[in-house]
C-alpha cells in the first residue's frame, strides 16, 4: 500500500480485569515502539463513551488511517471499536481487536510476567495485521418478509402469534398431528391453578384463525439453506393418509377403527385407534392414519365412516414444500428423563410408581381416568402419596442421564398434585420428599405456604429408595429426614416421580441444519446468557422455550414472544448488512478444477460457464467466510476477504519477532 | 485351555476348602484351569485393612498381582473381597500414573515393580461373559428343578459402579441367569441387593450389629420361601452360614437355611458328590437340600 | 439445675468448635473423591444398612468432615461402615462417600484411634500372610476334599512373609500396631 500506515493503539484497562494483572502504561510504551505505530494509551474503559470518543478523536488528531484495541475478546466489543473507528472517518475495516483479557490475564492472572509477554505479542502481532488491511464495504441484501416457527407448543404458538398479529407471514411447523405441546397435557398451571387447556385451547384456535399463520402440522424441517433475511426451508409434510381439506373431523373412522395401541398423547396410560386425533381438542382437528399399526382393513373408508367424503387415501405420499423466510424461531421443547434409568425408585418394575406427568393424565378430567386419581395397580384412590423431587434433576450421574441442572417446574408441580390431591381425595395426605423447594417465580413462595397450611408434608431429604409389598402394591420410601437426622421409612399408596426436562431428542437434527451449538448441559445455546437468550451465533435464528433451557410457563410465553420481536426486527427493517468477510475467486488463476465445490460445507461455491469456460465463483450472501476452499484451492485463486494470506503471515512473522 | 493364577484368599482356603476345590473342579469342565498361585497372601482385606492405610492396602495387592505378573498368568479369584482388593489395584494403578508411582515407590523396598501387564476377573464374571450361561447349562447334568435360589451377590463385585464392569448395581441379572441355567429358580426377595453386614471390619468390631443385618437378610429371605443361599463370597458365605449359629446364640432366630457357594451349586449340578464339594463343613446342614435335589 | 441455661458451654458448642479446613483436603487426598461436593440430601444414611440400626449417619459424617470438625475421628460409630458401597452408587454428587469414610478411618488410624479388632487382622496378616489364618480343623477338611493341608499361599511359602512386613514397615503401620499393643497391655 502506497499510503504510510499510521496505526493508533488504545490499551483498555477493563477496571481491574487486565490493569490488575500487567502493566498497562508499559504496554501502551511497548506499543510505541512497534512499527507504524503513531500513536499509543491507555484508559480505564475504552469501550464507554469517553473511551470510543477517545479513539474517534485520536483518529483526527493523529491523523491515523488504523486502529488497534487491546481488551478483550472480540465477540463483546469488535462491533463497538469498529464504529468508533468509522466515526473517525476510517473505515472500519482497518480496525483490529487484540484479545489481552479473555486469552491472558484472566487465564494467566497467576503469572503476570507471562502475562505482560503474551500481552506485548499479541498487540505487535495485530498491529502488524492492521497494517496490512484493506477497506472493505459491508453489503446489504433485501430481507423475506415471512417468518419460520419450529415446534407449535406453547412457546411456538406464542411466538408465531406474536409475529402474526405484527403482519408477518409465519409458518408454524409441528412434527405431531396437533399443536398444543407439553402444555396441552397438563391438567392445571401453578400457582394460579388455572386450567390448562382452558388457556391454552384459545390460542391454538387463534393460531388456526390467524391469516398470517400458516400452519403446517404433521411436518417437520428438512433442509435449510441461505442465510439471515433469506433462508430456504424444505418442509416435509407427513402423510396422514387423510386430506385435509376434505376431512371435517368428524370421527366416524376413529369410531370403525379396529386397531388399538397405545396413545403417546396420553403417555401410554390409554389406547387409541390406527384412525385417530390425539385429543379431542386437537388443532386442526383432522384426523390421522397411523399407517405403521393400520391393518388396511378398509372400514374407515366404508358406506358406514368416510364414505362419499372421499378424505381417506391410502397411497397419499409425504409431500415437500418449500418455503423462502427472513428470520427462524426454534421453539423446540424437551422431553422428561427417562427415569426408569434410576433403577432404585422402581419406575416401570412397580405398579405403582408414576412420573409427573403421568399425574397429570391422571388428574385431567379427560384423561385415562376422567379425572380419577387412582392408583394403576387397584383402581383405588391413594390415601397416601409420596413425591420424590429431583427425580434426575441435580444429579451428577451421568451413567443413568440424570443432569446436573435444576428443571425449575419440579417443586411447584409436586406442589400442584398435593394440592389436587387435598382437593380430590379427602384425607389423602401428600409427602413431598425434597432437598430444597424452590418457589421462586411471582406467587410461588405463597404456594408454597398455602399447600403447607392445607396440609402438604415436607421432608427434607432425597429418596435413597424405594421397594413394594408385592402383596398390597403398597410402597415403602426410604429417605433420611435430614432435619432429624433420622432415617425414614414411609408405606404409601402412590409414588410420583417428578422427573426431570432433558433438550428434545427432535432438536438434534435441527442443531445441525441451523449450525447451532448446545451448552454443556445440552440446552440449545444462546447468544448471550443473559443480554440475549433469545438470539443464537446464527444471524437470523432465535430461540424460544423450552429448548434453551428448562423454563416454566410464564417464561416460556416472555421468552417467546421476546424471541418474535428480535425475529422481525430484520423483516421490519426490510434489509440486512452482511460481513464484507466471504471468499472471492480470482478468475484469472482459477482452473475451473472444482475442489472447492466439493469442500464448502454452505453450499456457496459454483462452477459458471464465462466466455466457454467453467470457473469458480463464490455466492457471497451465503459464504461464512471460513475458508475450507481457500485452503483446498489448487492454484491459490481464492482470497478470504480480512483474513487474507497476507494479513496472516504478517501477524505470524511479528510473533516470531518477538521470540 | 486357559490358565489362571488361582488367588485363593483366606477365608475359602482357610475356613470353606469346599469353595476352593469346587472352583477348581467345575472350571475344568469349561477347560479353564485353576493353577496354584506360589507365595500369594491375604489380598489384604479392603474394609479392615484399607481402613487403616489405602496405601499400604494397594502396596499389599500390588504384590500379589506383580507375584503373577512375573509369571505372565491372569487372575482369577472367587471371592468378592479379594476382587475388590485386587481389581481395583489393578484397575487404580493401570489407569493413575501417579498413584501407580506412589504405590511402586512402597514396593520399591522390596524389589517389586507394579507392571500393569495381566487381568484380574472373578470366577463369576468368567462364567457368565467368557463361558455363557449357555455352556454352563450344557454341563450340567443333575438339573436343580424346584430349588429356591436366594442369591446373594455381596456388594463388592457390584459397587463401587464406577470401578466396575457390571453396570447398576440396582437390579443386576446376571448371577440369576447362571442359578437359573442349573436349573433352579432364582426367587426375589425384600432388599436382595443388601449387604450381609460382615464387611469393613464390623464383624470383628460389632459383631451384635454385623449379625443384626445378616438377621434381616435371612428372615427376607425365608419369607420368600428359599430352600439355599447361594453367593458368590467366602466371607459373605461365613456371614450367612456361621452367622446362622451365632444369631441363634445371641437372638435366637433359627433358619436352618443353607448356604453354598456358586461353585459347589453348580458342582452338584454336574453332578459331583457333596463331600468332594466340602458340603459336610458347613455349620448349616445342606442336607435339607440334597434330599430335595437327590 | 442452676448451671443450666445460656452460659452452659454446650449450648454455645458449635462456636466454641474449631473447625480444621485441612481435614476435608486429607480425605480427598486418601481417596474421598468429590467429598467436598456433598449437599447434603441424605441419601447415603437412607441407603445405609447399618444407619437403620445404629448411630452411623453418612451425611452427618460428610458434614463434619466438610467443617472439618475433627471430633469425628472420635466417633466410634464411623467403624460401623461395612463398606457396602450402596451411599456412593447412589449419590446424585458422585460422592465416593465409602471411600471418605476409610480415608476418614486412615487419619483416625494414623492418631491410634483405631480399634484393637483392627490391629489384630494385622498381627495376623503380619505374623501369617492371612488376615484368617488355616487352623487343624480346617487342615482336615482340606484333605477330606483332595486338597493339601496348607494352601499353596504363604502358608505353605512363609518365606514371602517378610515382604509383607516391609510394607507394613516403610509405610508406618508396624510402628502403630506396637505402639497400640503396648498401650493396651
Amino acid at each position: 500500500m502506497d499510503e504510510e500506515k499510521r496505526i493508533g493503539v488504545f490499551i483498555c484497562h477493563c477496571g481491574t480485569n487486565i490493569a490488575g494483572v500487567i502493566d498497562v502504561k508499559e504496554l501502551a510504551e511497548y506499543a510505541k515502539t512497534l512499527p507504524n505505530v503513531a500513536h499509543a494509551e491507555d484508559y480505564t474503559y475504552m469501550c464507554s463513551t469517553p473511551g470510543q470518543a477517545m479513539i474517534r478523536d485520536s483518529i483526527k488528531e493523529n491523523n491515523l488511517n488504523g486502529t488497534v484495541v487491546a481488551a478483550c475478546s472480540p465477540r463483546l466489543h469488535e462491533p463497538t471499536f469498529r464504529k468508533a473507528t468509522e466515526e473517525g472517518g476510517v473505515n472500519s475495516f482497518l480496525f483490529s481487536m487484540a484479545n489481552i483479557r479473555e486469552q491472558d490475564t484472566w487465564v494467566h492472572m497467576e503469572e503476570p510476567e507471562k502475562a505482560m509477554q503474551k500481552a506485548k505479542d499479541v498487540v505487535r502481532m495485530e498491529v502488524a495485521r492492521a497494517s496490512m488491511l484493506e477497506p472493505l464495504t459491508p453489503k446489504t441484501v433485501p430481507v423475506e418478509k415471512a417468518a419460520l416457527v419450529i415446534g407449535a407448543g406453547i412457546a411456538g404458538i406464542q411466538a408465531s402469534l406474536e409475529l402474526g398479529d405484527a403482519g408477518i407471514k409465519t409458518y408454524l411447523v409441528e412434527k405431531e398431528p396437533s399443536i398444543g405441546g407439553n402444555m396441552s397435557r397438563l391438567d392445571k398451571t401453578f400457582p394460579t391453578l388455572d386450567c390448562s387447556q382452558c388457556i391454552l385451547t384459545p390460542k391454538m384456535v387463534d393460531v388456526e384463525r390467524n391469516p398470517n399463520i400458516e400452519l403446517m402440522t404433521y411436518s417437520e424441517v428438512e433442509d435449510v439453506s441461505g442465510y439471515i433475511g433469506n433462508f430456504d426451508v424444505t418442509i416435509r409434510q407427513k402423510s396422514r393418509y387423510v386430506y385435509e381439506d376434505k376431512c371435517n373431523g368428524c370421527g366416524k373412522c376413529q369410531e370403525v377403527c379396529p386397531v388399538s395401541r397405545p396413545n403417546e398423547f396420553e403417555l401410554g396410560l390409554m389406547p387409541r385407534k390406527a384412525a385417530y386425533v390425539p385429543f379431542p381438542q386437537a388443532v386442526p382437528l383432522k384426523f390421522t392414519i397411523d399407517m405403521d399399526s393400520c391393518i388396511k382393513c378398509d372400514l374407515c373408508k366404508g358406506e358406514e365412516a368416510c364414505g362419499d367424503l372421499e378424505a381417506i387415501d391410502f397411497d397419499k405420499p409425504d409431500e415437500l414444500v418449500t418455503v423462502k423466510v427472513g428470520s427462524i424461531i426454534v421453539a423446540t421443547g424437551f422431553d422428561m428423563y427417562d427415569v426408569e434409568r434410576k433403577e432404585e425408585w422402581g419406575y416401570k418394575v412397580f405398579d405403582n410408581v408414576v412420573t409427573g406427568i403421568e399425574m397429570e393424565r391422571l388428574i385431567s378430567a379427560s384423561g385415562p381416568t376422567g379425572g380419577n386419581i387412582v392408583r394403576p395397580s387397584d383402581g383405588q384412590k391413594p390415601k397416601s402419596v409420596g413425591f420424590v423431587l429431583c427425580a434426575g434433576s441435580r444429579d451428577q450421574d451421568e451413567e443413568d442421564g440424570a443432569k446436573p441442572y435444576c428443571s425449575r417446574v419440579c417443586c411447584m408441580y409436586s406442589l400442584k398434585h398435593a394440592h389436587q390431591l387435598i382437593e380430590k381425595i379427602p384425607g389423602c395426605v401428600p409427602y413431598l420428599f425434597y432437598m430444597d423447594i424452590r418457589s421462586f417465580g411471582k406467587a410461588y413462595e405463597e404456594f408454597y405456604y398455602r399447600i403447607q397450611n392445607e396440609g402438604g408434608k415436607f421432608i427434607r431429604g432425597r429418596v435413597a429408595r424405594i421397594t413394594e409389598d408385592p402383596v398390597t402394591k403398597n410402597l415403602t420410601v426410604t429417605a433420611e429426614d435430614t432435619l432429624l437426622g433420622t432415617p425414614v421409612e414411609m408405606e404409601v399408596d402412590l409414588v410420583v416421580l417428578a422427573n426431570a426436562v432433558v433438550p428434545a431428542e427432535s432438536t438434534q437434527k435441527l442443531k445441525t441444519l441451523l449450525t447451532l451449538s448446545n451448552s454443556p448441559d445440552g440446552w440449545l445455546l444462546e447468544a448471550h446468557p443473559k443480554l440475549n437468550p433469545m438470539s443464537t451465533t446464527t444471524d437470523g435464528v432465535f430461540l424460544a422455550g423450552m429448548c434453551q433451557g428448562p423454563r416454566d410457563i410464564p417464561d416460556v410465553v416472555a421468552h417467546a414472544a421476546a424471541a418474535a420481536a428480535a425475529a422481525s426486527i430484520p423483516i421490519h427493517r426490510g434489509s440486512v448488512t452482511l460481513e464484507p468477510i466471504y471468499a472471492i475467486v480470482d478468475q484469472e488463476h482459477c482452473g475451473g478444477c472444482a475442489t472447492c465445490i466439493g469442500v464448502c460445507p454452505y453450499g456457496a461455491t459454483e462452477l459458471n460457464e464465462v466466455d466457454g469456460k467453467l470457473l469458480a465463483n463464490v455466492n457471497e450472501a451465503k459464504c461464512k467466510g471460513c475458508g475450507t476452499c481457500g485452503s483446498a484451492c489448487p492454484s491459490g485463486a481464492i482470497k478470504m476477504q480480512h483474513f487474507t494470506n497476507e494479513q496472516i503471515m504478517s501477524e505470524i512473522e511479528a510473533f516470531a519477532q518477538g521470540w | 485351555m486357559k490358565e489362571y493364577n488361582f488367588f485363593l484368599g483366606c477365608i475359602a482356603p482357610n475356613r470353606y476348602p469346599g469353595i476352593e476345590a469346587s472352583a477348581v473342579k467345575t472350571s475344568r469342565k469349561f477347560d479353564i484351569e485353576l493353577r496354584d498361585f506360589k507365595g500369594a497372601s491375604c489380598c489384604p482385606a479392603p474394609g479392615a485393612f484399607g481402613s487403616m492405610d489405602v496405601n499400604a492396602w494397594l502396596a499389599l495387592g500390588a504384590r500379589n498381582i506383580c507375584l503373577s505378573e512375573k509369571e505372565g498368568k491372569d487372575i482369577a479369584l472367587i471371592c468378592n473381597g479379594c476382587y475388590k482388593s485386587l481389581f481395583e489395584a489393578n484397575h487404580r494403578l493401570k489407569s493413575d500414573p501417579v498413584m501407580r508411582e506412589k504405590v511402586n515407590s512402597i514396593l520399591a523396598n522390596i524389589d517389586y515393580e507394579f507392571q500393569g501387564s495381566v487381568e484380574v476377573r472373578h470366577l463369576i464374571d468368567i462364567l457368565y461373559n467368557d463361558v455363557g450361561p449357555e455352556k454352563v447349562k450344557e454341563s450340567v447334568e443333575v438339573p436343580l428343578t424346584g430349588v429356591n435360589v436366594a442369591i446373594h451377590y455381596g456388594c463388592h463385585l457390584l459397587k463401587p459402579k464406577f470401578d466396575r464392569t457390571f453396570g447398576s448395581s440396582e437390579r443386576p441379572r446376571f448371577f440369576d441367569e447362571l442359578v437359573e441355567a442349573l436349573g433352579a429358580t432364582s426367587i426375589d426377595y425384600k432388599e436382595k441387593m443388601m449387604c450381609c453386614g460382615a464387611g469393613g471390619g464390623v464383624r470383628s468390631y460389632k459383631m451384635d450389629l454385623a449379625l443384626d443385618i445378616a438377621n434381616e437378610k435371612l428372615y427376607n429371605m425365608t419369607q420368600a420361601n428359599a430352600d439355599v443361599i447361594v453367593d458368590v463370597c467366602p466371607f459373605c458365605h461365613l456371614q450367612l452360614d456361621r452367622g446362622q449359629v451365632e444369631i441363634k446364640e445371641k437372638f435366637g432366630d433359627v433358619y436352618d437355611l443353607p448356604v453354598l457357594h456358586y461353585n459347589q451349586l453348580l458342582g452338584l449340578a454336574q453332578g459331583m458328590n457333596p463331600d468332594e464339594l466340602g458340603l459336610d463343613a458347613h455349620e448349616i446342614s445342606v442336607e435339607p437340600l440334597l434330599a430335595k435335589i437327590l | 439445675m442452676a448451671s443450666e441455661g445460656m452460659r452452659d458451654p454446650k449450648h454455645y458448642q458449635l462456636g466454641k468448635t474449631q473447625f480444621d479446613p485441612d481435614l476435608i483436603k486429607e480425605v480427598i487426598a486418601l481417596g474421598g473423591k468429590n467429598a467436598q461436593m456433598c449437599y447434603q440430601c441424605g441419601t447415603c444414611t437412607a441407603s445405609c444398612p447399618m444407619g437403620q440400626r445404629s448411630g452411623l449417619r453418612v451425611r452427618t459424617v460428610m458434614r463434619k468432615a466438610n467443617l472439618g470438625m475433627r471430633d469425628v475421628l472420635d466417633d466410634p460409630d464411623l467403624w460401623l461402615c461395612t463398606t457396602c458401597y450402596t451411599c456412593s452408587d447412589r449419590c446424585p454428587r458422585r460422592i465416593m462417600a465409602t471411600d471418605a469414610i476409610i480415608a476418614l478411618r486412615n487419619i483416625a488410624t494414623r492418631e491410634k484411634k483405631v480399634p484393637m479388632s483392627m490391629i489384630k487382622i494385622m498381627g495376623a496378616i503380619s505374623k501369617t500372610g492371612h488376615g484368617v489364618p488355616n487352623n487343624e480343623a480346617n487342615m482336615k477338611n482340606r484333605v477330606k476334599v483332595g486338597l493339601p493341608e496348607n494352601p499353596p499361599t504363604t502358608h505353605t511359602y512363609p518365606e514371602y512373609i517378610k515382604d509383607i512386613n516391609k510394607i507394613l514397615e516403610v509405610t508406618g503401620l508396624l510402628k502403630i500396631r506396637e505402639e497400640m499393643e503396648a498401650e493396651s497391655q
